[in-house]
């Protein structure tokens, strides 16, 4: 038993909706009770129309019947048409031992999508991470070899990883795609609210990726079409210029003398500087940055090497093992709370339930989900990228020059 | 499933098999209601899906009205559905009360603990009994139930279980199925306050362990919502404790001869307020009846009990064609046999969006009452969208006579 007193971590089945709902074309379906898709959903945002939960009754569980699943999944076929059904298990038809695979494969004949697949035997300690991985590679595995080819479009690329429900995540795409766009003319193929089509899965001359987790599908997607991918997650004004110096060569794209670019990076230096000159003069300066780790590695390398400061803990909040020798192990809650309190960082970023709980320690600044009272509503200020950089310097400045050390 | 085919109790089907999102479950109920007693500590113990949002739940309580709670997260790992739980939950429990010495644990257990099936109870009864503090287990269970409903009954009943008779305090009482704030505002709560009656707990948007404790003490109750009946009765049965019931919002029938009863318990003269209301009322709906009769409506608010709510717009004159049927659900079947004489509506489960849409396409109502569906939908059909007040802590005829003029307004 993991006991929590301030927040325990998102679930699997949390990353995995997120995940599926990236792809319209897929429909997931959760077998079991209806409060917890209900929950689920807030994981999806307003991508909610593909992922279905079927509910679940006592004499479900009693009889181990699956007809309300099987019903689910013919009604959500007729519905949505997709092209791929994912039966996903919960941790009641987990307990029950339910066997997704034999209805997915009795279904098979029934429904129009071309595959229906089970996604079973998950762990109930897995988090967030571990349900994108799980799902990324599903895709490599029994999707991405199928796709049929499509012509490949110039200067055209997929966004992969992105959550809709990330703190700041919808403007972070919206200011990835600006750049690529403003600079190098380049076209994103998600859609609006950024879904991604198989067929552009084929078509694009490259793949951006946002998170590692998402790693195993863009490798799969290379294997399959010979579609390269960048993998980025550009806080600062090095990282991003290592980003477009990377998209730059492999689109044989010279952007450095776009006058936008030229403008907005000497603006961006000018944030970062400032952010800089702000932290540096503080005497007991120390951060303590804990979020998922591909955030957590970029914003580390971006205050160490643009802001110059040494007193940098980098903890990793999922499960997720990268290569990032600085960035410490997930730590559970009881762990985390005895590095505080040994550590007492002038400056906690992590997500607003750490940083309400340890606001006597620290100042704190939310960059990372769950938020409770705070709004997302704003898709036009970026923490990523290079407007991002004038965002995250403002808003880290008044987070630590506004709010008094308790 | 058309109305005539319904029977109270009858599964309800669903439009679509494929449901998004799905309703709360019980589990939500429990916490929204735990989450304001005073001194008291919540264990939620269950897999990470259920105690991450019921954690969340907790968190999200405004900042007005910051919770009381202290709330722990007890995630069930997989080696614990092989070993089980109960020696660890009884250490928590302990440690739990030597940390921060609570009035009371209530440990709340989701749908999985109750599936593995293991002796939750006896670990909360042994504790009971030999530790200082009480120690409840509040079941959530939402495979057996859909409505969030149940999880607050449940918890209201948790907290007056154990309750010991105390002598009566003089004109006191208590409100009961309060989940929002402004029961004491409510019609009944004014006239009893302003005629020298004393609130003596307000269950459970407002309330410490020790107003429950003491809660026997109290002349009467007063029940604002569908969800404060049962522990009305159980407080009448176990300490005569009288109870008016002011969960229907719509039936003025009921609610006159509630007022009367409790004129005659507490002596306060109610028959010229009556009067001067049900004459207000009927005006009224006589002026509703010409606007409005003979128009067609899908009837979707789930939190009134749904087949009084659309008996009473019948009663304006209204037709209904589809009837969604939410998280509540009438208790008695009055409404809904005296419904049955005069129209055969659809009877469905909320559903999808895309259902609902599906049913809008073939029956083109002119209203929409309820809030379950995006309006550009409904705007994009010539649909009207009107919903009653969303907060039925007021009741009396306060209730009716603010959902008629919405409805005047539409």
């Amino acid at each position: 038993m993991k006991v929590y007193r301030i927040l325990p971590d998102k679930s699997i089945r949390y990353g995995l909706i997120e995940a599926v709902s990236q792809f319209p074309e897929i429909c997931a379906i959760e077998f079991g009770p209806e409060g917890t898709m209900h929950y689920l959903s807030e994981a999806v945002a307003d991508r909610s129309d593909n992922v279905f939960t079927s509910g679940i009754k006592e004499k479900d569980i009693i009889w181990g019947t699956t007809k309300i699943l099987e019903q689910a999944a013919i009604d959500a076929d007729r519905r949505k048409h997709p092209s791929y059904m994912i039966l996903v298990s919960s941790c009641v038809t987990e307990i029950i031992g339910t066997d997704l695979s034999a209805v997915a494969k009795k279904l098979q004949s029934q429904l129009t999508a071309k595959k229906v697949l089970a996604m079973d035997h998950i762990s109930f300690t897995a988090d967030e991470s571990d349900g994108w991985i799980l799902f990324s590679k599903m895709m490599a595995d029994q999707i991405i070899p199928e796709l049929p080819d499509y012509e490949k479009r110039k200067g055209s690329y997929n966004l992969l990883g992105i959550s809709q429900t990330d703190f700041h995540g919808k403007a972070d795409r919206r200011e990835l795609k600006r750049m690529l766009s403003d600079y190098m003319g380049l076209e994103c193929l998600n859609t609006e609210n950024g879904g991604v089509l198989f067929k552009n899965l084929a078509a694009a001359q490259f793949n951006l990726v946002v998170r590692q987790e998402a790693v195993p599908l863009a490798q799969a997607l290379e294997q399959r079409f010979g579609t390269p991918y960048i993998l980025a997650c550009p806080y600062g004004v090095q990282q991003c210029q290592t980003f477009l110096k990377k998209i730059g060569v492999l689109c044989g794209v010279d952007y450095e003398k776009n006058p936008i670019y030229q403008e907005e990076l000497q603006m961006a230096k000018r944030a970062s500087m400032y952010l800089k000159n702000h932290l540096r003069p503080i005497e007991d300066f120390s951060v303590v940055l804990h979020g998922t780790y591909d955030k957590v590695s970029s914003l580390q390398s971006f205050l160490k090497n643009e802001c110059m400061l040494n007193r940098i803990c980098a903890v990793n909040s999922s499960n997720f093992k990268g290569e990032d020798n600085n960035i410490e192990r997930k730590k559970s809650e009881a762990e985390f709370i005895s590095m505080m309190k040994e550590k007492r960082p002038y400056l906690l970023i992590s997500h607003e339930v750490y940083c309400d709980y340890f606001r006597e320690i620290s100042k704190g600044f939310t960059m990372f989900t769950p938020t409770i009272h705070r709004t997302d509503l704003n898709e036009f200020a970026p923490y990523m990228g290079m407007r991002g950089i004038i965002n995250l310097s403002q808003d880290m400045v008044n987070a630590v020059s506004c709010v008094p050390r308790m | 499933m058309n109305l005539q085919e319904y029977h109270l109790g009858s599964d309800i089907p669903q439009l679509c098999g494929a449901i998004s999102p799905g309703k709360h479950c019980p589990l939500f109920g429990v916490c929204s209601v735990l989450r304001y007693v005073d001194h008291v500590s919540v264990i939620y113990l269950g897999t990470n899906d259920c105690v991450y949002f019921a954690q969340k739940q907790y968190l999200t309580t405004s900042i007005d009205h910051p919770s009381q709670a202290r709330v722990i997260a007890a995630q069930l790992t997989d080696s614990d559905l092989v070993f089980g739980i109960g020696k660890q939950l009884k250490k928590l429990i302990q440690e739990e009360y030597e940390e921060n010495h609570p009035t009371a644990i209530y440990v709340v257990t989701s749908c999985s603990i109750e599936v593995i099936s293991e002796d939750i109870e006896g670990v909360t009864k042994l504790l009971n009994k030999q530790m200082p503090c009480k120690v409840k287990l509040i079941k959530t269970e939402n495979f057996k139930t859909l409505s969030y409903y149940r999880g607050i009954e449940l918890t209201l009943e948790a907290l007056v279980d154990g309750v010991q008779p105390l002598p009566k305090k003089e004109k006191s009482f208590a409100i009961l199925g309060a989940r929002f704030a402004g029961a004491e505002a409510c019609e009944p709560v004014k006239i009893l306050v302003e005629n020298g009656y004393m609130i003596q707990s307000n269950m459970p948007f407002q309330c410490t362990e020790q107003d429950i404790q003491t809660i026997s003490q109290v002349e009467f109750t007063i029940v604002v919502d569908g969800t404060g009946i049962e522990t009305a009765q159980r407080l009448k049965k176990e300490f005569d404790i009288d109870y008016f019931l002011f969960d229907c919002k719509f039936d003025t029938e009921k609610i006159t001869k509630t007022y009367q009863d409790l004129s005659a318990k507490t002596g306060i003269p109610l028959e010229n307020f009556i009067k001067e209301h049900m004459d207000e009322i009927e005006k009224k709906k006589t002026e509703a009846k010409e606007k409005l009769t003979g128009k067609t409506f899908f009837y979707s608010n789930i939190v009134l009990y749904p087949f009084e709510g659309v008996k009473f717009m019948t009663e304006l004159g209204m037709v209904p064609q589809c009837i969604f049927i939410g998280t509540a659900i009438d208790r008695e079947d009055r409404y809904l046999e005296q419904l049955k004489k005069t129209c055969n509506p659809e009877v469905i489960a909320n559903a999808n969006s895309a259902s609902v849409i599906s049913k809008l396409e073939e029956y083109h109502p002119d209203y929409f009452m309820g809030g379950t569906i995006n309006a550009q939908e409904l705007i994009s059909r010539n649909v009207i969208q009107s919903g009653f007040p969303v907060m039925p802590i007021q009741c009396g005829f306060q209730y009716i006579t603010q959902a008629i003029n919405k409805l005047l307004g539409m």
